[in-house]
């Protein structure tokens, strides 16, 4: 069987066969077992934080400490998922959580202490730090003689807090350690160490089995990132967030040059669809597009070839024939775009069109080539001129006025029909959950801006960051420590073209100066200065966009 | 709004303009505007065109420095409130808040010069004709919790000042320095009152966070 190789990593798979388009089809075979588990782009993405979608790994936190611990083996995987978890974030020692004393002491930035020579087999693999309730169970073993009844009694005993059982066992593993050669003060404190592990130390088995499936869906992400990112947008609707998911896979995947496009109407798909390596939004996807619509118009599309319909017979032949507001939202979301109008006019045309009974439409049908007209207006100036003897729909007067007046709207439209950037960015982002053709801030004059948020993502940026940010989110708490405690700062969540930029540090001093700047939908331009800790900028000046 | 008469309960309009606030920015949104003509009722089914009005053709006449006849001339040729009604709820769901399921509480809000005697009166009376209203008959164009009328912001303002004749919008023209050239047309009215809400909604930005309203009423006032 012929295999398609990776240059990059020498993972190979096995090739099927070749679609219409001579594309291999790969067999993508999910057994862990047959798994390439030192593949060196799986590893770097993992690496890198790039994690969106990885299982266990793509929260904001799981990227960021991916990106310091930079794991590359499953052991490291597996400790990352253990360390990443609420007990050994807020566990502190020395004024530094277990999470970033692993994290430095992995990284060579902190010295490795085993408290005892015997220990450094059971902690060598997390460099010193207890962070598995299997390493408890060891150390009871060999330095206390315990038997693997009694470890497991003592772990069960510290976990659940039950204090007389504690007492016999505390006694038992203070004997056994003198006994194997320590100090009882070193027992002693090998005791406390141990139960105070128990309030952040996670199930080693349950954390290599994350690692494992954390594995899984990285390595697939390195090497299928379309179809990994097409799976992924056809199941945001199900997240908690659905709308945040989805601009986050976009942000991510334009960030790994995938390109995400708007729905089109040629493609008739009702989901996310993977078409000549680019990803589509399915019809489907657009908010007020259902499936029954959806039903409707692939009906009414089979009978007649897109492609070679002018605008005019589109709608009069297609969009008047389903649900206006689905036709509304088609339009708005730009999947008639390939037609070269702006959608502000599609949408009038649409109204003009919308207005035409049944009986109208039949007879337009029958009797009107449409051939015949480049331009809406040529259609209705049509329309206005036929004679008014002759038998047809139009020769009322009453009719004749309206369509006076419907071409009046369309000769001296009482609103203007080009689209504004800030109309087609709210458009798209109410309707698809994601602006995908321009950011607000694409309308406002952003000369002094030196770089985008995929800059920052890539940190790949000046020193003196002036971004334009759109403000998403907003995120607004009272400081716990530092020189202001209970004042108001906000953590920003905001966006340009280019994606998504979270965790925008305003501190309270800048908070106090731009509160007024500081709403969700503004437009705004930011100096900002990088931060220590995160992937992200903290503000420094805000001005109106 | 401009009107074919002065009472709201009966007139139609013959004008109506509306430009659109950014209410974060506080600024008009760039190609917001709106404007279009309305034939009067009146003169839907009249074949002679007349008008009983003379008092009405001569103000608008007046005001566009034309005759009387030419006004009604006019009027005639606008085109027909529905299509003008149309026009305006396409134009007012441009902005709605939200794309789809769209409802008056993601409306647009309705802002204007003595809007709550006159103009809204006019828009709830042409919504029920031309049935843009919700489940109970209301309309449902603006959003229905607040409306913003100038006069009444600029009378808590100007209330017994002596530098104030009255309080028409041409008064307040006078008084902020804003050109009256043409005056009485519906898109200059609405850009005008549009510059005037613009710069209260900001004064009060600009207010808000130097007053402290927090326990104003706690301690006992001493008269």
């Amino acid at each position: 069987m012929k295999k398609f190789v990776y240059k990059q990593c020498g993972c190979s798979f096995d090739i099927l066969g070749y679609n219409e388009q001579n594309r291999p089809n790969i067999d993508f075979d999910l057994n862990i077992a047959k798994l390439n588990l030192g593949c060196r782009k799986t590893w770097e993405m993992i690496s890198e934080g790039n994690t969106k979608g990885c299982f266990q790994l793509e929260s904001r936190l799981g990227q960021m400490l991916a990106k310091k611990l930079k794991p590359d083996n499953i052991e490291h995987l597996a400790a990352l998922i253990s360390i990443m978890r609420p007990g050994c974030l807020e566990a502190i020692r020395d004024n530094k959580s277990v999470t970033n004393h692993f994290i430095d002491k992995k990284n060579l930035e902190e010295s490795v202490d085993y408290f005892h020579p015997d220990l450094e087999d059971i902690l060598s693999a997390t460099y010193g730090e207890m962070i598995y309730q299997e390493q408890a169970m060891q150390i009871a073993q060999k330095l206390a003689g315990f038997d693997l009844k009694a470890a497991d009694m003592l772990r069960k005993a510290i976990g659940k807090k039950k204090p007389e059982e504690m007492k016999k066992l505390k006694s038992k593993f203070i004997n056994g350690c003198v006994k194997h050669g320590l100090e009882k003060p070193d027992a002693d404190e090998l005791f406390s160490w141990i139960e105070k592990s128990q309030r952040y130390s996670f199930n080693k088995s349950h954390a290599v089995s994350y690692a494992f499936n954390a594995y899984l869906s990285a390595y697939a992400k390195a090497h299928f990132p379309k179809i990994f990112f097409l799976c992924y947008l056809k199941f945001a609707e199900y997240k908690i967030d659905p709308q945040r998911e989805m601009r986050e896979l976009i942000s991510n995947a334009r960030d790994m040059d995938i390109d995400v496009k708007l729905p089109d109407i040629r493609i008739m798909n009702d989901n996310f669809a993977l078409i000549n390596n680019v990803i589509y939004f399915g019809l489907c996807n657009i908010k007020g597009f259902g499936q029954s619509v959806y039903n409707k118009l692939k009906s009414i599309c089979e009978k007649i070839n897109i492609n070679d319909l002018s605008y005019i017979e589109i709608i009069i032949k297609i969009l008047v024939n389903i649900n206006s507001s689905a036709s509304k939202a088609l339009i708005s979301t730009g999947a008639l775009d390939f037609l070269g109008k702006p959608r502000t006019y599609l949408l009038l045309c649409f109204e003009i069109a919308s207005s035409f009974s049944e009986r109208e439409l039949s007879w337009i049908e029958e009797n009107i080539s449409f051939k015949n007209f480049e331009t809406m207006r040529n259609f209705m100036q049509f329309i206005v001129d036929l004679p008014t003897g002759k038998k047809c729909c139009f020769s009322t007067k009453n009719r004749r006025d309206k369509a006076k007046d419907q071409l009046q709207n369309l000769i001296n439209p009482p609103f203007q029909i080009n689209d504004s950037i800030e109309w087609i960015s709210d458009k798209e982002f109410s309707l698809l959950g994601a602006s995908l053709s321009c950011s607000k801030i694409d309308s406002c004059d952003t000369s002094v801006v030196n770089c985008y948020c995929s800059d920052i993502r890539k940190e790949e940026f000046p020193e003196n960051i002036i971004l334009g940010l759109q403000i998403d989110d907003i995120s607004i708490i009272k400081t716990k420590k530092g020189k202001n405690i209970g004042a108001r700062m906000c953590f920003l969540t905001c966006s340009d073209s280019t994606g998504t930029l979270e965790n925008i540090v305003c501190f309270p001093e800048e908070f106090a100066l731009y509160q007024e700047l500081i709403m969700e939908n503004n437009t705004v331009i930011a100096q900002c200065q990088k931060s220590k800790n995160q992937d992200s900028v903290i503000i420094k000046k805000l001005w109106q966009a | 709004m401009e009107t074919d008469g002065p009472d709201p309960a009966v007139c139609s309009p013959v004008q109506l303009a509306a430009v659109m606030v950014d209410p974060i920015k506080l600024e008009v949104i760039k190609g917001s505007e709106f404007n279009i003509f309305f034939k009067p009722e009146k003169l839907l089914k009249d074949k002679d065109y007349t008008y009983d009005d003379s008092d009405i053709l001569s103000w608008h006449g007046k005001v566009l420095g034309i005759s009387p006849e030419k006004v009604l001339a006019n009027w005639h040729e606008y085109p027909d409130p529905k299509n003008s009604w149309k026009m305006f709820t396409e134009y007012l769901s441009k902005y709605h808040l939200r794309s789809s399921k769209q409802s008056m509480f993601t409306a647009p809000l309705a802002a204007g010069y003595n809007i709550h005697r006159f103009d809204l009166k006019i828009v709830n009376r042409l919504s029920k004709k031309y049935k843009t209203v919700n489940k109970e008959g209301e309309s449902n164009i603006f959003f229905p919790r607040d409306t913003v009328d100038l006069m009444n912001l600029l009378f808590y303002w100007f209330e017994g000042s002596s530098e104030m004749k009255n309080l028409t919008l041409d008064a307040f023209r006078d008084y902020f320095g804003i050109s009256k050239d043409n005056a009485h047309d519906a898109l200059k009215d609405v850009q005008d009152t549009a510059s005037i809400i613009i710069r209260f909604l900001r004064l009060h930005r600009n207010l808000k966070n130097k007053i402290q309203f927090k326990n104003s009423f706690n301690e006992k006032v001493r008269i």
